[in-house]
């Protein structure tokens, strides 16, 4: 009995001669049974990031949004003791003085597609000359068209620009509007009235 | 060929009792009985050895009109190769469907077993003891007397019974054409475990009977360079100490143990090759059990594959029962007889080419189709110029394969860095440099990430369904359609070389590794690649994998790059201990 089944046994795969044709017609068999591809059926929608205001970020490469709706001209309030920046409403101004300085804030997205808002500053009219302002709004400029990485250098007394030497691709823009991305940078931190808590300290009122 | 709507009536259930002939492991089948039962006309066939053997069909139809259906099929399907008889159009296998429907589950009453099966539907079934009991009397073999011949039919035929509650409890709900074709699979199974891997039986049995000694021999020859056993014990502090004087960094435990798990050892004998010895020695000397290998008397390697048993659907074989789940280097126990030869056959970047053409990533099918998707990553990176090769820049290419075999294995950067035995912080940014240049692949994980978890459940291409449960790790999550649909694949090219008469020795995770004469092994090996690239463009859509083909021609033996300098070793002290051992009989 055993040997009988082991000499059967060896006879179980005889080279099928039309197994070109079964296996032709099972091809189109088996690809008629594939189920329709539904790995990008979407099972939620990510939102996108809030930005951050501050400067551009010392470890990354970044990129600046170059386009005009991108960019708004604003009073920002710098609250140094309490680490906090503001955005003031221009009526403001005569409250805030000289703690008030006008700024254009613009869109930047490091390498890593983290979205932040920056300050670029204005050109100072009054003549003096000062490298920080000037080193960084040369960087938001180079930013607009490559990737750039600004770190401040102490004793040059400026921020220090490098610029990528690959090619880090296109930046991954946030879907939001300007507008929409500031509401979300300084959500409770928008000076638009004179009783705004700030405006009450310096003036020391309680 | 395959039916699209079978009813309850088109379907024959049927259950066989065996042992591996001559009642040795890793022997094909040995047929004890058989029963069947006809569900359309309520015919039962119950046969016993003698008479079945005499049968060069079944008694029943196996055309395309009915549907056989049996509980881990390939295990009949194998009765039906052991008797010559001609394989049926159309199987049912119940333990796939089972797997299928509960694959997931964190618990399941019974298990898989087919009385789990009728645990988990609510449905009566015989008590486990006299299962065993019978079980142990089909194991004895021949010869029966009339009571037991009797018993064994009964007990045959009271599997058969519980199919057919069972069935109708499952078949509302079973996915019928894909069912089909799960079912096929294990005809191509049963040909594989009939067929097995030829080994070299004359080393294995000198491996088996001198292991301890090697053992011995190869603890001095290899530690010799370590300094880490003592009285053949492995020291963890001898193990620093060389550490410390190799300038090796290794990973500890939360405690500051170093970490002495397989994984890290793998991990770490990547990155630092001078350690694969110390690896492949503690390897051999933890898990190495030679004589737990299914041998048959014919010096193959034939055990059960398991189809279906791992979560995404891969085969599962044992780990000490299957060749290929031994260590790499005994990979050299694997010989072709005269005149015969072998071939191994496997996917080129089969995750990376299934990920690709899923989610359509332009610069991932872009670096597929170079032929060196790992170059080409570095290429598209920007970390290496456009005409380098593997040659020009070996090291950046290793660091870019590690980072995508990471990403394929959902190793996050700690692990990767060790592997590559550079700081985490490289690992992060190679990880990084994956996530901007595959960045639609990404976007699609993420919504696949999403619909996942929304649904509880994800399903391959030919129906292999996952049923999420809120343990399951994310990483895995995400390369479940990469994992189970190299399964459905796998799946597909052994139906379609089974059937252009291509003989399988074994399914090795993505490869295959296929026999012929040796005057017919070069186009039984285009064949068969022709089958896996079939087989990559039904599943993807049209998009064809590539393969790489190794042919091994008798008296060669197979050996794998990493395995071949310890598989010289082990026979350099194993013709030292013969030859000792024979000086000392002539004295």
């Amino acid at each position: 009995m055993s040997e009988q089944a082991m000499v059967q046994q060896e006879a179980i795969n005889p080279p099928n001669e039309s197994g070109i044709t079964l296996a032709k017609n099972t091809s189109s068999l088996l690809s008629s049974l594939r189920l329709p591809d539904t790995y990008s059926a979407t099972g939620g929608i990510t939102q996108p990031l809030k930005p951050t205001y501050g400067k551009l970020n010392k470890h990354r490469f970044c990129r600046v949004h170059p386009d005009i709706e991108y960019k708004l001209r604003c009073l920002l309030v710098d609250d140094k003791e309490n680490g906090e920046t503001y955005l003031a409403a221009p009526n403001m101004a005569c409250h805030l003085g000289s703690l008030a300085t006008a700024k254009t804030i613009r869109l930047a997205v490091d390498n890593s597609g983290i979205p932040k808002l920056i300050g670029e500053p204005d050109i100072d009219l009054s003549g003096r000359r000062n490298l920080w302002q000037s080193s960084y709004k040369d960087a938001i400029d180079q930013a607009e068209n490559n990737w750039v990485r600004v770190e401040a250098n102490m004793k040059a007394g400026q921020y220090e620009i490098t610029k990528s030497s690959n090619d880090l691709g296109d930046p991954k823009w946030p879907n939001q509007s300007m507008e929409e991305l500031i509401n979300d940078a300084f959500s409770g931190r928008i000076i638009d009235s004179p009783d705004h808590p700030y405006i009450r300290q310096i003036q020391g009122r309680i | 060929m395959i039916l699209q709507n079978f009813l309850l009536r088109d379907c024959i259930t049927l259950d066989f009792e065996f042992r591996p002939l001559g009642g040795q492991e890793g022997n094909p089948p040995e047929v004890i009985c058989m029963v069947a039962h006809e569900i359309g006309t309520g015919k039962y066939h119950r046969i016993f050895q003698e008479e079945l053997y005499q049968l060069k069909t079944p008694p029943f139809l196996v055309d395309k009109t009915v549907v056989i259906v049996a509980y881990f099929a390939s295990a009949e399907m194998s009765c039906f190769a052991a008797l010559g008889w001609p394989m049926p159009e159309n199987v049912l296998d119940l333990y796939a469907e089972f797997r299928n429907r509960t694959n997931g589950f964190s618990y399941l009453p019974g298990g898989r077993s087919l009385l789990g099966a009728m645990k988990f539907f609510g449905l009566d079934s015989i008590a486990p003891e006299h299962k065993e009991e019978m079980r142990a009397l089909a194991l004895r073999g021949a010869p029966y007397n009339h009571f037991e011949r009797s018993s064994l039919l009964d007990y045959c035929q009271s599997d058969v019974d519980a199919l057919l509650p069972l069935l109708k409890a499952m078949l509302p709900e079973i996915d019928q054409p894909r069912a089909l074709l799960r079912g096929r699979y294990n005809i191509a199974i049963a040909a594989m475990e009939t067929t097995g891997t030829p080994i070299d039986t004359e080393t294995y049995a000198d491996l088996c009977h001198f292991w301890d000694k090697i053992k011995c021999d190869l603890i001095l020859e290899v530690d010799a360079n370590y300094g880490v056993y003592q009285d053949g014990v492995f020291k963890s502090d001898l193990f620093e100490k060389y550490l410390e004087l190799a300038n090796i960094p290794w990973p500890r435990t939360a405690t500051g143990k170093l970490k002495l798990d397989e994984d890290t050892f793998k991990d770490m004998s990547k990155a630092h090759p001078s350690l694969l010895s110390l690896r492949n020695l503690r390897d051999c000397l933890a898990k190495l059990r030679l004589s737990d290998l299914y041998v048959g008397s014919d010096g193959r390697n034939r055990c059960m594959l398991s189809q279906f048993s791992s979560i995404t659907g891969r085969n599962q074989p044992s780990t000490t029962k299957f060749f290929f789940g031994l260590s790499k280097w005994l990979r050299g126990l694997i010989q072709p007889r005269p005149g015969m030869a072998i071939a191994y056959i496997d996917w080129s970047q089969q995750e990376f080419g299934i990920a690709a053409a899923l989610s359509q990533d332009k610069n991932m099918l872009a670096a597929y189709l170079s032929g060196d998707p790992y170059l080409a990553f570095a290429k598209q990176a920007g970390a290496v110029p456009q005409n380098a090769t593997k040659h020009s820049h070996p090291n950046e290419r290793n660091q870019y394969k590690q980072c995508v075999l990471a990403t394929q294995y959902g190793m996050g950067a700690e692990s990767l860095a060790g592997r590559l035995g550079t700081p985490e912080l490289r690992a992060k940014q190679l990880l990084d440099m994956h996530k901007r240049v595959y960045r639609t692949f990404w976007d699609w994980s993420d919504n696949l990430y999403n619909a996942t978890v929304a649904f509880n459940q994800v399903t391959t291409l030919f129906g292999w369904q996952l049923n999420v449960q809120p343990n399951l790790n994310p990483r895995s999550l995400r390369n479940f359609p990469m994992q189970a649909n190299a399964a459905e694949m796998l799946r597909l090219a052994c139906v379609l070389m089974h059937e252009k008469g291509i003989n399988i020795c074994a399914p090795v995770h993505d490869a295959l590794l296929i026999e012929a004469p040796e005057d017919q092994i070069d186009k039984a090996v285009l064949v068969a690649q022709g089958c896996m690239e079939d087989a990559s463009a039904i599943l993807l859509g049209g998009f064809k994998l590539a393969s790489d083909a190794k042919i091994i021609r008798s008296p060669n033996r197979f050996h794998e790059d990493s395995g071949q300098i310890f598989w010289d070793r082990v026979m350099n002290i194993l013709d030292r201990i013969k030859s000792n051992e024979n000086l000392n009989a002539r004295c």
